[in-house]
């Protein structure tokens, strides 16, 4: 999956990035193989596959990048792949009929990276037009943020 | 529960964080996207809070023999649901699995209790307690995990398996109570020993009539009474010689195990010492409540190192009583169980040594000098023999080739060989 990310990604790059994008992405791919092993290297890992991504955003320099969405949900599918790996490279064995469980959810947290990423980017985009759209988007996200805090509040309160 | 955070957690929140200040930096709000999924995830990770987690431990039986399976049940309940516990029964040495998953991963819902079914096998004898359930437990994200370890232990006693053995060495001197061992002496019994002729006071139903006839004066029949005898097995716990799973001191165990077992079957009493780094000892007694405290105080015995030297006078004298035939059980690898030995037969022990040869837990080089040097610890070795052998002491080795009643039979034959050269 790094690989694949890396090789996307070198894919998708001008000629002027590629070379930085390769680098980065296959010492990326690299230490996440080293992090199935090394749980400790998994943060560089998973930091040199999204520094493969800078170096094309700034070398090419695209407007706004909708591919972020996908890097955002091959780096979450990674770093849930290692962990898997490592549970599965343990000793304690899934009783039958559970090991179904880890990838149906290691799937549905890359589609969620992906359509909260895609979210992030859509009200982004939504920022660079202006007007009304952006002024309902910021009360709705002001709104959301006073009912969490509201729940949060009412979570740790004593009784 | 103890709270730990997945290598995960730590790469997620260091990644979220410097995309964050990398879209700042760089004014690309697609880093703040990639960052978005990471920041959650920890946001949601640091949030999770311990289960409530309950577990028991069963086992049928808290006595077994070695080569026996046990069945062990471990019972989890959770209050809550949790996406995933790993439940695991920690095996003290000497017990294995033989069927069932441990440690096994589990996914319980609120209220939820399970049981997990276990057959453990007792490898090797020990004293052990068992018992000690581990959990460790995820939340659904799976970044925080829980750990804990809930204390059911019990005692589990692994005896050693005894050997069959038919024949024992006889004792040279027998104690006064009625036993199984027809004794030297002559009195009332069963066993005929001699005729001599009638002298008064003699019962009438001693004279033998056929020899009475031939001769033509009352002859009667002299006859061996049954007796039992005093056995105190010592167990030279100095030193062992072993491998990473069988040693010297479990083959010695076994050994005295078998061999205190056969003399209680035949009413014969019988005393432990452990002669050791630590000093343990039993008085001679007889029947089965003996047998077991025996066979526990074996299982308490240990190699503990040690660089006091110690001499058969600190071995309290009521577990040596005079007459009573010592089975020593011993590699032969420490001096200070060696000069006891020595000592024991000086002062007139009857002695038995049952070597269990540290040989097939040796690894000997291959080159000329390490050769050499084989050769002349054999030949050490075989000296020592041969020295106990002068003093009256016969010496069985037990080196896996020969089965112990094969060996005791050496013994025999050279204690009947010594009985026709005292007379």
């Amino acid at each position: 999956m790094a690989l694949g990310t890396a090789l996307w990604l070198a894919v998708v790059a001008s000629s002027d990035a590629v070379g930085a994008v390769v680098g980065l992405g296959l010492a990326g791919a690299a230490l996440t193989g080293a992090a199935v092993v090394a749980p400790v290297v998994l943060g560089p890992a998973l930091a040199a596959l999204a520094g493969a991504y800078v170096a094309l955003l700034l070398i090419d320099e695209p407007p706004l990048d909708t591919r972020a969405a996908g890097v955002a949900m091959a780096l979450v599918v990674v770093g849930e792949l290692v962990g898997w790996a490592r549970e599965l490279a343990g000793a304690t064995r899934d009783e039958p009929g559970n090991a179904w469980r880890r990838p149906v959810w290691i799937a549905g947290m890359g589609m969620s990276a992906l359509g909260l990423a895609w979210g992030v980017l859509a009200v982004a985009d939504l920022a660079r037009v202006q007007g009304l759209a952006i002024e309902a988007v910021g009360a709705v996200a002001a709104l959301a943020a006073l009912l969490v805090v509201r729940r949060a509040a009412a979570r740790t309160s004593p009784d | 529960m103890t709270r730990a955070g997945d290598a995960r957690l730590g790469a997620y929140a260091v990644l979220a964080a410097a995309a964050l200040v990398t879209a700042l930096a760089l004014r690309r709000t697609e880093l703040a996207a990639i960052a978005a999924p990471f920041a959650l995830l920890v946001a949601l990770g640091v949030r999770a809070q311990p289960p409530r987690l309950r577990a028991w431990f069963e086992l049928d039986r808290e006595r077994a023999l070695e080569g026996d399976v046990l069945d062990a049940t471990v019972t989890v309940r959770s209050d809550q649901a949790v996406d995933r516990v790993e439940v695991g029964l920690a095996l003290p040495d000497g017990v294995e699995l033989a069927e069932g998953r441990n440690p096994v991963a589990l996914r319980l819902s609120a209220g939820d209790e399970r049981e997990l079914p276990l057959r453990l096998r007792c490898v090797r004898w020990s004293s052990v307690e068992i018992g000690e359930v581990w959990l460790r437990a995820r939340d659904h994200i799976g970044l925080v995990r829980f750990e804990g370890r809930i204390d059911r232990r019990r005692p589990l006693k692994i005896y050693p398996t005894a050997e069959r053995l038919r024949s024992l060495v006889s004792p040279a001197r027998t104690q006064t109570a009625t036993g199984s061992e027809v004794a030297r002496l002559r009195a009332e019994g069963l066993e005929f020993a001699d005729t001599r002729p009638f002298v008064p006071g003699d019962r009438v139903r001693t004279i033998n009539w056929r020899a009475t006839a031939r001769r033509g004066s009352l002859v009667v029949n002299e006859r061996h009474p049954e007796r039992n005898a005093d056995v105190v097995v010592f167990l030279d716990s100095f030193a062992e010689a072993r491998t990473s799973d069988e040693g010297t001191l479990e083959q010695a165990v076994r050994t005295a195990a078998t061999v205190a077992g056969r003399y209680l079957e035949r009413r014969d009493r019988v005393g432990l010492v452990a002669f050791g780094g630590i000093l343990r000892w039993l008085e001679p007694g007889g029947g089965l409540v003996q047998q077991y405290r025996l066979v526990d105080a074996l299982l308490e015995t240990g190699v503990e190192f040690s660089y006091a030297w110690k001499d058969v006078d600190v071995i309290p004298a009521r577990t040596l009583p005079p007459r009573a035939l010592v089975v020593a059980v011993t590699p032969l690898l420490d001096e200070r169980s060696i000069g006891a030995l020595l000592d024991l037969r000086g002062r007139g022990h009857d002695l038995v040594v049952l070597e269990i040869s540290p040989e097939p837990f040796l690894e000997p080089g291959r080159d000329r000098s390490d050769l050499a040097a084989l050769r002349l610890w054999r030949l050490q070795r075989a000296e020592l023999r041969a020295r106990f052998e002068r003093l009256g002491a016969a010496v069985a080795t037990l080196d896996g080739e020969l089965t112990m009643e094969e060996a005791l039979e050496g013994v025999r034959a050279y204690r009947r060989h010594a009985r026709l050269v005292q007379r």
